[in-house]
């Protein structure tokens, strides 16, 4: 059951998107969609150079398909900013979560537990992208400095030891690459 | 101020923690999350994120932000925070689009997107039940904003009592 469009009305009613999740659906793994914006959900013509951006809520006990690999190494053409926030307004410095992701072909580990940004230079891997715990709701915008997506997954980066843990691969395909 | 935290090793600088706007937490709307622009990464647009609660409002809280545009594309995120309903903004707000100052009443999670050139504002929060975050980004490395307040009614340009804070950025 895809969500409504809601269409604002007016001369200038294309410039107020009013959020139906990821262009109709509900659920994404760790908690709703809020919103996605792109060219593809803007069809006219004086909004193509907008960039790609996701939004997402993460709640306490969604997770990916296959928590401890979550999102495996991959890599885009285009530059990602991945901004992680809590939603506490008394608290606006707590994420409430921990999160784990590998950065370089080096897979070097990082372990995140506060607000930030993500900052992933275009052609740089990154993933294991892991959910470790969700204390409180918090929220997830991802913003592709770019209008057209990219994504090549990089399974042979994935250790042997953990490939067996590796079930939902058909998660994680790629896209508009070569 | 906030202190920035740093991430270690090789590509700790991909990491860039959220400290407010330089260490500075508070927002006239609310409590700022983070300001990330090229300055502290190179090749980022501009992003700012802060929350907007009940007893913030702008210095002229009747005007808010007057119409102005910008040479780049702008989008802002207005975001609801209660996750049982992801789509209730929780507040409301007018806000006005083009030349025209076309009225629009905004009260549901949403996303503003304004290609360059587009005159946009006044925009005003005029009820908050829930505190909410703006997010707020513009498609360049530096902003650019030019004020419109000839488009406002005589009667509301008198109530901008500081109008030191809408003047021209990074416009020749």
């Amino acid at each position: 059951m895809l969500i409504p469009k809601i269409i604002e009305p007016g001369k200038y009613g294309t410039s107020v998107q009013i959020a139906n999740g990821n262009n109709g659906e509900a659920e994404a793994y760790s908690g709703p969609w809020i919103q996605v914006i792109n060219k593809e959900i803007i069809r006219d013509p004086k909004y193509s150079g907008i960039n790609h951006y996701e939004l997402h809520w993460n709640l306490p006990g969604r997770n990916f398909p296959d928590p401890e690999i979550g999102k495996p190494p991959h890599e885009h053409q285009e530059d990602e900013f991945i901004f992680l926030f809590g939603a506490d307004y008394d608290h606006p410095q707590e994420l409430n979560a921990t999160v784990e992701i590998c950065l370089g072909e080096e897979l070097e580990k990082h372990t995140i537990s506060h607000p930030c940004c993500i900052c992933i230079p275009a052609g740089t891997i990154h993933g294991f992208y892991r959910i470790i715990e969700t204390r409180k709701p918090w929220l997830t915008l991802r913003a592709r400095q770019s209008n057209m997506l990219t994504e090549h997954f990089r399974m042979d980066l994935i250790p042997e030891e953990m490939k067996e843990k590796y079930i939902h691969k058909e998660c994680w395909k790629d896209i508009n690459w070569d | 101020m906030a202190d920035k935290r740093i991430e270690p090793g090789k590509y700790g600088y991909m990491i860039q923690y959220a400290n407010g706007k330089d260490g500075n937490l508070e927002h006239d709307l609310g409590h700022y999350v983070q300001v990330l622009d090229c300055d502290q990464f190179p090749s980022a647009n501009f992003y700012t994120a802060h929350w907007t609660a009940a007893e913030n409002h702008y210095q002229d809280a009747d005007v808010g932000h007057p119409p102005h545009e910008h040479k780049e594309f702008e989008l802002i995120f207005l975001i609801g925070t209660d996750p049982e309903h992801p789509f209730d903004l929780g507040a409301k707000l007018d806000f006005s689009l083009g030349k025209e100052m076309e009225h629009h009443t905004l009260d549901k999670t949403c996303c503003l997107c304004m290609p360059g050139g587009l005159i946009h504002g006044s925009f005003i929060p005029r009820e908050v039940n829930r505190p909410y975050i703006l997010f707020r980004i513009h498609q360049a490395q530096h902003m650019s904003e030019y004020p419109h307040q000839e488009l406002l009614p005589e009667e509301i340009r008198a109530k901008i009592t500081h109008p030191e804070l809408w003047q021209p950025v990074n416009w020749d």
